[in-house]
Order: C-alpha cells, then structure tokens, then sequence
C-alpha cells in the first residue's frame, strides 16, 4: 500500500467527497474549544485546537445509550434504530487512538464481546493525525504513543507544508485516498524529521514497571488520603478520559412504557460504589482516587495486558482543583521512596 | 506587602500558636496560570501559599467537610466570604471555630492571564463582609461590559428564544456536577440527583434531566449564592448559567430585601417569613 499526498487546500473537497457515503466526525470548534462531532460539511472541521476537549470515546461508546425498549404490558422488547451508515472518525489525535484501541481491548477482544461497542467500532474507519507539539499537560511520550503514527489508524495524517502526508495503514484506508497522488520518499523523510525533531522531553515520574510495584506495595499507603484532599469528587476527569469506561445501567420508564439505558458513570462520584444494602466500600476519598489510579496502572495492565492512561492530559487539564495525574503519579513514588 | 507574604505570615503566626489546627489556602498549580487548594497544618509549610488573580476555587467547600479538625484558617476572597456567611447562617460551620484571611480583591484572571472573569467583571464586593485579617489595598477594578447588560437582553428576548438559548446551554452539559461539587453552598450530603428512591430524573444526559438539574440547583442557591462564581469556572464545557443565577439574585433582593452572604448575624432568607413577603406567585 503507498503512501499518500493531500494538498491542504483540497482537506475540504475530500473530507466531501467521504459525507456521501460515511457519517464524518472530526474536531469542529464549538465554544472555544473543539470537540469531535458529525460534520454536514468538510469546512466545518477545525484543527486549529491541541486536541479537542473530549475524548473521541463516544463515538463508540456513548455517554447515553439506549439499550431496548420495554413494554410490561406487552411483555416485548425492541431494539433502537440503529444508523447503518459506516462512520469515519478523521483527525483523531493519537492518544485518542490509542484510547480507542484500549478500549478495543475492553469491549471486543476480551471474554465479553459487547455487541453495542462492535456494531459502531467495527462499521468504523480511523483517520489519524499527527499532534506537533504536546499541550503543558500532555505526557503521552510517557507511555511511548508516538504522536506521527498509529497503527490502529486506517490512514495517518501528519501535516508539513502545505500537504498531509498520508500513512496507509489498511485496505479499507487504501480505498479512501486511492485517486490522491502517491507520496514521494523525499516526502517521507520529511515526515520522518519532523518526528524526529519533536522527540519527547523527560519525565519525572517513575517508570511504569516501578510504579506497578509502587502501586502494589502502595495499597494502604496513607499518601492517598493526602493526594485526594482537595479533590471535590466530581467525575469530570472521568468523562472526558479516553479510557475510562465504567457504566451505569438504568431503567427509564412512564407507566408500562420505558427503555433501558446505559450511561456513563464515574469512580470519582462518592456514590458510585453505593451497594442496595447501604454500605458503600468506597467513602473516602483517597480510596476513590487509589481505585482511579490502581485500575489506570493496575488492574487494567494486568486485565487487558495496557495501562489505561494514554497521557492525554485531558483530566489535568479540566479538573476544576488542579488535580494532575503527573503530579499524583509523582507524589506516590516520593511516599514509595520516604518508605524504603 | 504584597498580599501573597501577608498571607504567608498570618498563616504562620496562626499555626505558631496553635490558634488554627490547619490553613487552607491556595498553592502553586502543576502549569502557568493554575492554583491547586492546600491545606498546611505545619509552620514550616507556610512558603506554599502563593496568592495570585489564578485563585479560581472557593475554599470554603472544604470548611464543613474538615471541622472536625478544630479552628480553621481560610485563604478567602470577599465572595468566598459571602459564602463563609452563608454556611455560619446554616449551621455548617460556627464563627468562632473559622479564621478568616482576606483580602481587597483585584478580581480573577482567565487561563489567557488577560480576561476577566465575568463574575469578578461585575462584582460589587471587593472587600469581605467579614473577616479576622485583612490584608491589600481596595482598589477600584477593571471591568468588562457590564454584566447586568447582558441579563436583561437574556430576559428581554421572547420566551421561545430564550427558550432555545437555555437549551442550546444545556445540550453543553456532560453532566460531570463539577459546579455542584466546586459549590461550597452545595452541601447536602445526598443530592436529589443521585437518590434511586424514588429516582427524581434519569441519569443520562437527557437535555430536560439536564434542565431539571440546573433548574433545581439554581432554585435550592436562592438567596444563598455569594456570586463567587467558583460553578462557572469549574465546568469543563463552560455552560452559562449567569443569567438564571443573577435573575434570582436580582428576585431575592427586590422581592425579599435579602442579598446572600452580607450579614452573618441575619438569619438565612428561607428561615424567615414575614406577612408582607412577596407571595404573588401563590394563586
């Protein structure tokens, strides 16, 4: 499969040319941030943004999701009317990409095939595009994501110049850009140096196998207590998190009449692990956050073989205290160190 | 002295001499233009106070939640103390268990490090109602368009655009409750939100769960909201509530004569009733 050339200035006529036959979501201003959302027309897409503010998550898996509808009366379920129109997610950041193929490991790959996560993911094709300069609190290069490239993506922008060049990494990807101009391999150095140039600076918190171990010699460590003070429990890092993916199922009904949804929920909410009974395991807010933290770093890892953090920097970025994952991260290695 | 190592010095010479178990203030954030809350019970810890127009949080949510402690030291803006009042009003919290650290108030800064934030923009208390030290000169701020303005166009418009302009509002919500939990007046230990007892809206993004939502919370901060402004810059998709807040902010003091969080010897608004109270909504 070659690798491709689009001219900046057709980025419009060809994102057109794929509204006639997919649903097109992309980075589209709203509000003075961006945010992924279906797109009527190419010229709506806006890369001018870091990333957008939420993750690309919803796409396939929904804040809100109707699951059936019930009528007890009839004693017969119905399934929502689905869009069979196959989706193209473009300009999806790399760290986003990298949420989706965490989630990917969550939702399909796993011992539960979630058949409302696949009918969208697997109807679905991936533009990437490449992340030049990471945001103050971005830290993907942390978990080795190279921001020029993404193999979960179908096709891979990276811009220079007046051009994307264009990483085919599918067949399906391959069919989308078939009519563009192959790129040349001096474009591909090009490509290459910027990638190069953009090499990740340092960070100053324990390497993951460390923290693995921090984390397990950690559990009861009175640390967490001190990270979570400020925290006012609000789940905003949750939603906008690529990878997290806790749920909440509801019934919604008028008389007989209802459906049954699925909606996001978050570990962070005091009482998300409110049991029927009363008792609540999780009422303080350290334990909340070291549920956040181990189930990032821990659990996850070990469940689904990836840490879920991708290093987006999104949480830090809208936590209405100031609430870093760097920082956190940070402070549980120098408790770690003030205990050996 | 700058206001940044007054707050410093009080705060040691508090935790010096035992006359507060703990100071909570605001200290360095983790990137340019952010503070991060702190909460320093050592004398020696002092030097992480910082005070600066990034001081976005209203401390005083922590109050209620830490009285157990003993007497507390809060870093407060005059709005912030509007809230303090507030909660000494309502029980939370007693006077003489709180020392307050204030300050004349140069108004708040967006992360841009230039605008000013609409609440401070229109804020008519620079000084606190209250306080046990006060530190900084009051001094005239710079100001936005007029807030005001902007809430009589909202109410000037015809119901059904205003209609759609609440809406357009609401369809921004993610339903996160950072400004209910960023609200030191949102203090209720179960919200109507979270009860399954019965279940009062559905927990999805539904845009009129979302309006009952905010309709509610607005209605249960009348005459209780200091106007800190803290809900505002603690949500992520910044939906503006401004005017809904500041109509019923506007109705409390026309209606009722009361404004929020002035005078903490006054009882709180709905725990006084007099026969000549407004009552034409009663039909």
């Amino acid at each position: 499969m070659k690798d491709k050339i689009l001219l900046k200035e057709n980025l419009v006529s060809f994102g057109n040319s794929l509204i006639e036959q997919y649903r097109l979501i992309a980075p589209v201003k709203s509000n003075g941030f961006s945010l992924y959302k279906p797109v009527g027309n190419a010229s709506e897409i806006c890369l001018d943004y870091l990333r957008p503010l939420k993750s690309a998550k919803e796409i396939f898996f929904p804040q809100n999701e109707t699951l059936f509808f019930f009528n007890k009366k009839t004693q017969k379920i119905a399934e929502p009317a689905y869009d069979k129109k196959p989706t193209i997610l473009f300009g999806a950041v790399a760290c986003d990409l990298a949420g989706i193929a965490a989630q990917d490991r969550l939702f399909s790959a796993g011992a539960y095939l979630d058949s409302y996560y696949l009918k969208r993911r697997r109807n679905s094709i991936l533009i990437g595009m490449a992340c030049p300069e990471p945001g103050e609190m971005c830290f993907c290069g942390f978990f080795g994501i190279d921001r020029f490239a993404s193999d979960i993506a179908d096709l891979f922008f990276t811009p220079f110049s007046d051009k994307y060049y264009i990483k085919v990494n599918t067949e399906a990807g391959a069919r989308l850009v078939e009519s563009l101009p192959d790129a040349a391999a001096a474009d591909a150095k090009t490509v290459e140096r910027l990638r190069c140039e953009n090499a990740e600076p340092k960070w100053d918190i324990p390497p993951l196998d460390e923290l693995a171990r921090m984390l397990a010699e950690g559990f009861e460590a009175d640390v967490w207590d001190e990270i979570a003070q400020k925290c006012i429990g609000c789940a905003a890092c949750t939603f906008v998190c690529p990878t997290c993916h806790c749920f909440d199922i509801t019934d919604e009904a008028k008389g007989e009449i209802g459906r049954r949804v699925r909606t996001w929920d978050g570990c962070m909410f005091p009482k998300f692990t409110l049991h029927a009974s009363g008792h609540n395991p999780r009422t303080k807010g350290g334990q909340r956050m070291r549920q956040r933290i181990l189930h990032k770093f821990s659990y996850f890892k070990d469940n689904q073989g990836v840490v879920s953090c991708t290093g987006c920097g999104r949480c830090a970025e809208i936590c209405p205290v100031n609430v870093d994952i760097r920082e956190v991260l940070k402070q549980l290695g120098e408790a770690c160190e003030r205990k050996s | 002295m700058d206001i940044q190592s007054e707050i410093q010095k009080i705060a040691a010479r508090l935790l010096k001499n035992k006359e507060v178990a703990m100071v909570i203030g605001y200290g360095a954030g983790s990137a340019p233009n952010r503070t991060a809350p702190v909460f320093i019970d050592k004398e020696k810890d002092v030097g992480k106070l910082v005070f600066n127009r990034f001081c976005v949080n209203n401390l005083s949510l922590y109050l209620p939640r830490l009285k157990e402690k003993g007497k507390i030291a809060i870093v407060a803006k005059p709005c912030d103390v509007r809230t303090i009042v507030c909660l000494i009003q309502e029980k939370q919290i007693e006077r003489d268990k709180v020392h307050i650290i204030s300050f004349a108030c140069p108004g708040l800064l967006e992360k841009d490090g230039k605008t000013l934030f609409a609440s401070c923009a229109e804020c008519a208390v620079t000084l606190p109602p209250v306080y046990d030290t006060l530190s900084g000169e009051a001094k005239e701020m710079e100001r936005n368009e007029p807030f005001t303005d902007r809430v009589a166009d909202f109410f000037s418009k015809m119901p059904a655009e205003r209609w759609e302009m609440f809406k357009a509002e609401m369809e921004k919500c993610i339903r996160c409750y950072a400004c209910r939990n960023a609200c030191p007046m949102c203090y209720c230990e179960e919200c109507f939100v979270e009860r399954s007892l019965p279940r009062w809206i559905g927990e999805g993004s539904e845009v009129t769960d979302t309006m009952i939502f905010h309709i509610v919370r607005a209605i249960h901060t009348a005459g209780r909201c200091g106007e800190c402004g803290a809900c505002a810059r603690a949500c992520p998709m910044d939906v503006n509530l401004a005017p809904l807040a500041k109509q019923i902010r506007e109705d409390m003091l026309n209606l009722f004569h009361h404004q929020a969080g002035v005078d903490p010897n006054a009882p709180a608004a709905l725990e006084t009733f007099k026969p000549d109270d407004y009552n034409d909504f009663i039909k």
